[in-house]
């Protein structure tokens, strides 16, 4: 079965990337701004994209803010994009990204630390408002020797995690540059080697992201919060 | 007496090891040198797998399938080994200085499904 792949992280701002993610056999790419970036520009620019390409292009914020303006700059994204990721690394953004509705996707949450960044609490609370915990393959990519190995034991602590509680995870390539994007194949191949299940590491890359997007589109379209409106009908 | 070769017979189809191809393409700006390519790909996958779990792999560089002009590859490997290979070569991102990534094509059990396939030039 072929799969489509998706990768839910690269920055919008790199030249040619939509040419090479179709190289590379990607499905759809979520271009991802900051949150400091001003978004109607962003918007404009994806609008502007989306008429040169077939790829699925997806509009996605990654939020680099201070803990206590987390939730609320969620909160006024939610309705104008599709994807909320929130950059992690300090425990107590990775708690309240986990435990949060508004946020679809915590990135790196071991950045810059000596361990993980989750435990049980994090990973319980994931999965009940189903976050998804991300593995950053740029992390991996620009780190050399004793570091690479370091990270390597962090991800796998991360995936471990995720595995024995059943919370969602999923690789983006974080890419920042054009050679920093990687394929669906290879991102998947990242959790397979860290002791995921083939079937996992494949789907993880693919329909959980597609599922993803999905709901958060149908999302979009309802006028109000908690008013669903069946189309067709 | 016998004229004996001082070579072992081959293997019994049923006795060989399983072994699978996967073929390659480097992604650049500018043209990867071979021997420059078959360094990067040595040290890098030593790197990750370390000496002993190298050796356990059965891993080789085609030579004679090397496509130049696509810049296209294929290593072998044995079965179980085929996410371990492909990581260890996303893992390189440049090549003596130069920007790369190498994406990999497919998997094949046999050269002429890997030749058919992907290499028509060769």
């Amino acid at each position: 079965m072929e799969h489509k792949f998706y990768d839910l992280n690269a920055s919008v701002n790199i030249e040619n990337l939509l040419e090479r993610a179709e190289t590379l056999g990607l499905t759809g790419i979520c271009l991802v701004m900051n949150s400091n970036e001003n978004l109607e520009e962003y918007l404009t620019k994806i609008q502007e994209l989306k008429k040169k390409t077939d790829l699925d292009l997806i509009t996605g914020v990654l939020i680099q803010e201070d803990q206590n303006n987390i939730l609320k700059k969620a909160k006024e994204l939610r309705r104008k994009v599709e994807v909320i990721l929130v950059s992690g690394g300090n425990y107590e953004i990775n708690r309240l990204a986990c435990s949060s509705d508004y946020i679809d996707i915590l990135c790196h949450p071991e950045k810059g630390r000596h361990d993980s960044g989750l435990d049980h609490i994090c990973g319980r609370e994931a999965k009940i408002h189903n976050t998804i915990i991300e593995l950053n393959f740029r992390e991996l990519l620009l780190s050399k020797g004793m570091e690479r190995i370091r990270e390597l034991n962090k991800m796998k602590e991360i995936l471990r995690l995720c595995l024995r509680l059943k919370t969602k995870f999923i690789v983006n390539s974080g890419a920042v540059e054009l050679f920093e994007l990687r394929s669906g194949k290879e991102l998947s191949s990242l959790s397979f080697c860290l002791g995921a299940e083939m079937y996992d590491a494949l789907i993880a890359n693919s329909e959980l992201a597609e599922k993803l997007i999905f709901k958060n589109r149908e999302k979009l379209k309802q006028p109000l919060d908690s008013v669903y409106v069946e189309h067709g009908k | 007496m016998l004229n004996m070769e001082n070579r072992t017979r081959t293997l019994p189809s049923s006795c060989r090891e399983k072994k699978r191809y996967l073929i390659f393409r480097v992604i650049s700006d500018r043209k990867i040198e071979f021997e420059e390519l078959i360094k990067a790909i040595f040290s890098n996958t030593i790197n990750l797998f370390g000496s002993l779990r190298f050796g356990q792999t059965n891993f080789r560089f085609l030579q004679e399938l090397y496509d130049s002009k696509q810049q296209i590859f294929v290593l072998k490997c044995l079965p179980k080994d085929v996410e371990l290979v492909r990581l260890s070569l996303a893992l390189i991102h440049e090549i003596y200085g130069k920007k790369v990534c190498i994406m990999s094509l497919g998997v094949t059990g046999t050269i002429k499904s890997a030749r058919n396939k992907y290499l028509d030039s060769i």
